[in-house]
């Protein structure tokens, strides 16, 4: 083979052209924050990437919307919390009072203390949460959930996603609180007849049983509320572990091996730096040769 | 034997022909790094009748087998390079990796509306619904201007290399003119050279054959069939681009008498290369993003349409509509109707749920992964992704091509420049051979002027 300058000048553009490019290649990989910035780096790491991406995202929102569930649960649990001990010092008031020989003034007492105990719940149950909504009037969030002419609200329920395929109940039916008769706050009112004596009311004896049923309802209200935070709790940890997988395999597909690329970029270096030097000597001794 | 005319004769011969080797070698030396040079020799012969040696005409070392395949693979190398940046530009406008594109942006509306399903009686929520779908709709206008600019730069470069081309191809028919009627010798290796180089990089830009005529000329047409130039006729290239909803690349051949045919076979080359990238992926491309934006738009319309907002309206749109599928990613607005009112988002399906219900919410984000949303029957994510997926396809064939054929160019001039470059160290030698011969032609000049006086002495 005859050896040409034109040869030789194409040999060491193409040899620079390789020695360059790898270092700048081996460079741009350590230098990357991921193995893979564009498809066309790897394709079929790409498009698990893009799927896993999809997959964690939406675990991201199921997240979310476990938040807001589990806030509105807590807060629904604090309350009936709150209207089961009214109504246990309701029946430890309706039994101090169930004794002849308490007189009218003692009753009146009593009354009092029933028409307290009775508007702290109400006051209770038709606060707004976040300051928007009313808890316990199932969908109707927009209205307070008792009303002078009783309880308002519906019976329908809002199912939210809380998981992968997972869906659970975010609202609380005024039935499933204050019981399908409006009983938990028709109780309290009984209370406070038959201490007053009103006419027609129903006797303090009776209030026992009804005051009695009234907190059973709150607690069966507080039971659910409890199982539905266990599911939630129970999903939030397998979507955890779930995400946590994901972000294992997201950070071995995007990892930047260092270990792997540090001696390929000295490689490269060494290999750019010889043809540097190669290069010169051609030329030097082309030079050389015509001088001579 | 000899005579002293003849003994002159043949040193004067062998002076010259040193002189004509010797300005040989140094035009082969000025010539060393010319693109399209191939080295010259000087033949030397016998003259006729013993009178000493006769330099020839110079005669280029060229190799039209090289040549024709280099200008072939030069094609092939030419069309998978020129897609590569215009390929490139659409890949990082379709990338998702980059946490910015249509994708998160997707994603980021579909978290707005399920946050909404699980508090559809927030404000807060809804506006949060209504700033995503703004924030789609400006990545859906970003990413499509990114496309559009792909495409549009495939077009002007096209364009630009056509003109190349013209311009080529008319300084080849001149010089091939020039060629014809050129002394044999430096004057027509020169012309030959130029012409050389010419056709070097016009076989780049289009994809060329050449045929060599018997009276120097050359003829050149596509690797298609269609003559590029015939004898001193140039054929100039018209790149043309339809108008939507075509908007398709196409070519056709104005000959140097006014007749314009129809470009019916592909071309190779940078303009073969931008052309399939502009038919195959960048106007595609753009096209279907319009589809996806289009109909993604209307079906949300639709099932929003037939919910219930806050105050149990309903009917409402969500997105303007545009009035049709082109541009419309570029047009993904909010309607009058939820523009600023939070509210009338439709977010119900039962008017007596309101504000509590959220099934329209839970509906509208499960819509994107929803199959049968674009007339193709696929769904918004999965047309996404094959989008971006054809892309990414056709830049990795044009990069592996390149890669390919760069290689094989790269051995191609390697072997060329062996066969017909210039070698300094050879052309050292030849002028140190002709020096001497140069020399050794004195020296005879010289001894047979010495003789003659010699002679001339005794004869007085």
């Amino acid at each position: 083979m005859r050896i040409t300058q034109s040869f030789l000048n194409n040999m060491v553009r193409i040899n620079s052209d390789r020695a360059s490019a790898a270092v700048v290649k081996t460079s741009a990989k350590l230098s990357a924050l991921s193995a893979v910035e564009q498809p066309s780096d790897d394709p079929v790491v790409a498009q698990r990437l893009n799927q896993l991406n999809k997959f964690d995202s939406r675990l991201e929102r199921l997240a979310g919307n476990r938040t807001r569930v589990e806030t509105d649960l807590k807060t629904a649990d604090g309350v009936l919390g709150s209207m089961h001990e009214m109504l246990v010092r309701a029946k430890e008031l309706a039994l101090s009072m169930n004794n002849d020989t308490l007189n009218a003034q003692d009753r009146a007492n009593g009354a009092q203390e029933a028409e307290g105990l009775l508007n702290q719940m109400m006051s209770l149950v038709n606060q707004r949460y976040d300051g928007e909504k009313y808890l316990f009037t199932g969908r109707a969030e927009n209205r307070p959930p008792q009303a002078a002419a009783g309880f308002q609200g519906d019976d329908g329920a809002r199912f939210v996603e809380v998981g992968p395929g997972a869906k659970i109940e975010a609202t609380l039916s005024g039935s499933t609180v204050f019981g399908s008769g409006n009983e938990v706050i028709k109780s309290l009112s009984d209370l406070i007849d038959a201490l007053k004596g009103t006419p027609g009311n129903i006797g303090l004896g009776q209030t026992l049983d009804d005051l009695d049923f009234a907190r059973q309802t709150v607690l069966l209200a507080r039971t659910e509320v409890g199982s539905r935070l266990n599911q939630l709790s129970e999903i939030a940890s397998v979507s955890d572990d779930v995400k946590t997988n994901i972000g294992l395999e997201k950070a071995n597909l995007m990892g930047v091996d260092v270990a792997k690329l540090a001696p390929e970029l000295t490689s490269a270096q060494t290999m750019l730096q010889t043809v540097v030097e190669t290069s010169k000597q051609l030329m030097a001794r082309v030079g050389h040769a015509w001088m001579s | 034997m000899s005579t002293i005319q003849q003994i002159l004769s043949q040193a004067t011969g062998g002076l010259n022909a040193g002189q004509t080797v010797v300005a040989n070698a140094s035009r082969n030396i000025a010539n060393v790094n010319t693109p399209g040079y191939a080295h010259e020799i000087v033949p030397l012969s016998a003259q006729y009748g013993g009178l000493g040696v006769l330099a020839g005409t110079p005669v280029a070392i060229r190799s039209a087998l090289l040549e024709r395949s280099l200008a072939t693979t030069q094609g092939r190398l030419g069309f998978h390079q020129s897609q590569l940046t215009h390929l490139s530009a659409a890949e990082q406008a379709t990338n998702d990796l980059d946490g910015i594109g249509i994708g998160p942006s997707l994603r980021d509306f579909e978290q707005a509306l399920s946050a909404a399903s699980a508090n559809p009686s927030s404000l807060n929520e809804r506006t949060q619904v209504l700033q995503s779908a703004n924030l789609l709709g400006s990545t859906f206008a970003s990413t499509r201007t990114q496309l559009v600019e792909a495409r549009d730069g495939a077009a002007a470069t096209a364009q630009a290399v056509a003109t190349s081309v013209n311009a080529i191809t008319s300084e080849i028919a001149a010089l091939n003119g020039r060629i014809r009627s050129a002394r044999p010798g430096d004057e027509s290796n020169s012309l030959i050279s130029r012409r050389s180089d010419l056709i070097s990089q016009l076989s780049g830009m289009v994809g060329i054959d050449v045929l060599s005529r018997g009276d120097g000329t050359v003829h050149i047409s596509t690797t298609g069939g269609r003559p590029l130039v015939e004898s001193t006729f140039p054929t100039a290239i018209q790149v043309e681009v339809a108008q939507p909803p075509q908007q398709q690349m196409s070519f056709s051949f104005v000959r140097s008498d006014g007749q314009v045919l129809e470009g019916k076979t592909a071309l190779g080359g940078e303009l073969g290369g931008l052309m399939e990238s502009y038919n195959e992926s960048l106007a595609p491309a753009v096209k279907r993003l319009d589809e996806i934006a289009y109909h993604m738009m209307e079906a949300f319309n639709i099932q929003h349409q037939s919910g219930y907002n806050l105050n149990g309206g309903t009917g409402f749109s969500f997105f303007e509509l545009p009035a049709s599928v082109d541009g419309a990613a570029g047009l993904m607005n909010l309607s009058n109707d939820v523009a600023g009112h939070p509210e009338n988002v439709a977010g119900a399906l039962d008017p007596t749920g309101v504000p509590g219900d959220n099934a329209n919410f839970q509906l509208l984000t499960d819509l994107f992964a929803q199959s049968g949303v674009l007339p193709d029957g696929s769904s918004v994510n999965l047309a996404w992704e094959k989008l971006g997926s054809d892309v990414t396809t056709a830049y990795l064939r044009a990069t592996s091509g390149a890669t390919l054929e760069q290689s094989s160019v790269d051995q191609l001039q390697n072997l060329l420049a062996s066969e017909t470059g210039v070698s300094i160290d050879e052309e050292l030698q030849r002028i140190a051979a002709a020096n001497t011969a140069i020399d050794a032609a004195s020296t005879v000049i010289q001894s047979v002027q010495e003789m003659t006086t010699t002679i001339l002495n005794l004869v007085q």
